[in-house]
């Protein structure tokens, strides 16, 4: 396998009242072309730090302060806006979870999953038309031709969710980045989400990093799996060792929070001892 | 639980949104959000509600509480009709019937301190002096696994799972005998939720509780329900014991809901029931059986006729022609 995106070290850091908080603090890991790399943990385990620090969104608080990033042998830490923008959308894409608040409200569709195309590749808007029906179709939107000329709140969740994902796939890109795309849909919604995703994935060979709390979406979805805890890897490891053979007490804990609606005995609750709820940030 | 005296009853139960337009705001649809829901609460026990977003299981619980008016049908507690009663009568019946919200903080007061808000139940509905009322809240934070010094402190200095303990304390306050939990614990990280989910059923033991569970999460419904309803569309699509519900299957929908939830087992993937397409909108409700548009089983008669709701075993209900 390729190598496709190597972390090294990598410490982002916010900027708070109290002074700067480490929210990423020197992990370490890569993904190949063609796997998926699912970064699991709870809220503020630094998992969409994580995503956003490789993809050079983080707000204006916030700072990769020390590691690498690379894309292929193209070193990401330190590169200009206008550099990265020739990046975003085109090599890396990523997928939001909510896609009502990542779509513009006031553009159509059309608009929307033409404007990499036109920027990106340089395409006349009548190409980038027929590109777009294309992508559409690929990610299982009926009728693409006149939701070309829909809005936003015309499509329901799903509709949305798979919108972005065209928008994202348009370049075809080589990495994915997916911040807890599913995690607003309903199961039935999601289990076509995840399909596709993972369809896309194999025909186009890309990377995928993928970002949720659901170790049920991490067993049907993950190659290999990277577990976070206030900012540090507690565990990494293929999903199989992962699930079967968990090393670290966080992970244990984790797996054995999960709810497993197969499971017949009622003392799934006895199995939960993560002691300490964490309170609020002070 | 058959002779059982139920303590709620919901009969037939309707409940529509008018969609209005036009200068004289004259109705000209409505979107249906529950249809025809009929339904028992024993004493005791913990009832899960289960469906997609958009299915009315949230209405339902908001309507059983008399949150929203109901367009037709009957609530039945303890054997009274609710509707019609008086506002006073129906302020004891309030006092009995508690919910807790997926997100309690939305029904913090943000400048309130949390022994003020936990105290205005005992100031509407009792006549504790203010010493008592105070010492009630005080050990009611403790009953829920915070502390008395929790008292003074505002909602932003809690965190999510403290402050869904915050809403089971303004809940169970005045000693209700029925709480509507309408995703209590969906918005948790895993280990919290785990934990609220225990200090509820403690709680349930303790008082003796009944609980209508409303949730999208079909593996926590497993764990902590005896009954289950499965709706779509606001109809009511299957009932059963959480055994017969989630071994035995029988309707289309369910079984594609369950087949649908991501297990924590890697390697199983790819051999889901597909569902095609998207819910339905409720202004524009199918025609016959709601779930023909998209089950697998449909047949031309689906379209016209709705199923009827029958017991395919003991205590085990189903609405299918085909099944």
């Amino acid at each position: 396998m390729e190598r496709l995106l190597q972390v090294e070290n990598l410490v982002t850091q916010y900027k708070t009242a109290e002074g700067m908080f480490s929210a990423v603090q020197g992990i370490s890991f890569t993904v190949e072309k063609g796997e998926t790399l699912c970064i699991v943990g709870e809220s503020g385990s630094g998992k969409s730090a994580t995503a956003l620090s490789i993809m050079g969104l983080l707000p204006a608080n916030g700072k990769i302060t020390e590691g690498s990033i690379r894309l292929k042998k193209d070193e990401l830490v330190g590169k200009t806006e206008e550099q990265l923008q020739r990046i975003r959308g085109n090599e890396i894409s990523m997928i939001f979870q909510e896609p009502m608040t990542a779509l513009n409200p006031v553009f159509t569709i059309g608009f929307q999953i033409r404007e990499p195309l036109t920027i990106h590749r340089k395409m006349s808007k009548k190409e980038a038309t027929l590109v777009s029906i294309e992508l559409l179709e690929k990610v299982g939107i009926p009728n693409p031709k006149e939701k070309l000329k829909q809005f936003p709140h015309e499509l329901s969740g799903g509709m949305r969710q798979r919108v972005m994902i065209a928008i994202a796939l348009a370049c075809e890109p080589s990495l994915l980045i997916a911040d807890e795309p599913t995690t607003a849909l309903d199961v039935t919604i999601q289990s076509q989400i995840l399909d596709l995703i993972d369809d896309l994935k194999e025909q186009m060979g890309m990377g995928v990093v993928f970002v949720t709390h659901d170790m049920g979406v991490v067993a049907e979805i993950a190659d290999q799996v990277m577990v976070m805890y206030a900012g540090e890897v507690v565990e990494m490891g293929d999903v199989y060792s992962i699930f079967n053979n968990p090393k670290d007490p966080y992970t244990k804990g984790l797996l054995a929070a999960v709810p497993n609606v197969d499971d017949d005995s009622k003392n799934w609750l006895q199995g939960v001892n993560i002691h300490g709820e964490s309170t609020a940030s002070s | 639980m058959g002779n059982q005296q139920p303590l709620l009853e919901v009969k037939d139960l309707k409940k529509y949104f008018p969609i209005k337009s036009g200068i004289l705001q004259r109705t000209k649809a409505n979107v249906k959000a529950i249809e025809n829901v009929s339904l028992r609460v024993y004493e005791g026990e913990t009832l899960g509600i289960v469906g997609e977003s958009g299915c009315g299981k949230s209405t339902f619980g908001r309507t059983v509480l008399g949150l929203e008016k109901l367009t037709n049908g009957s609530i039945l507690f303890r054997g009274e009709n609710i509707e019609g009663l008086s506002d006073r009568k129906l302020k004891g019946y309030k006092k009995d019937m508690q919910m807790i919200f997926q997100d309690p903080f939305a029904s913090l007061n943000p400048r309130q301190r949390i022994g003020n808000a936990l105290e205005e139940a005992f100031i509407i509905h009792t006549d504790l002096s203010k010493k008592d009322r105070e010492k009630r809240v005080r050990e009611l934070l403790v009953e829920v696994g915070l502390e008395e010094e929790h008292y003074d402190r505002y909602p932003h200095e809690f965190s999510g799972g403290q402050r869904q303990r915050i809403g089971i304390a303004r809940a169970i306050a005045l000693n209700p005998s029925l709480i509507i939990c309408d995703e209590a614990v969906s918005a948790l990280d895993v280990s919290v939720q785990a934990r609220i989910i225990r200090l509820l059923i403690e709680l349930q033991k303790k008082y003796k509780l009944t609980y209508m569970f409303i949730s999208h999460d079909l593996g926590v419904v497993r764990h902590m329900c005896n009954r289950v309803l499965v709706m779509y569309l606001g109809t009511m699509v299957e009932l059963g014991s959480s055994d017969q519900i989630y071994k035995n299957p029988i309707h289309p929908y369910t079984r594609a809901l369950l087949s649908a939830i991501p297990r924590p087992v890697p390697g199983r993937k790819k051999n889901h029931i597909k569902l095609e397409g998207d819910l339905p909108s409720a202004s524009n409700y199918p025609s016959g059986c709601p779930f023909h548009t998209r089950c697998p089983l449909a047949q031309e008669h689906c379209k016209l006729k709705v199923p009827e709701w029958r017991e395919v075993e003991e205590g085990h209900f189903v609405a299918c022609h085909e099944v």
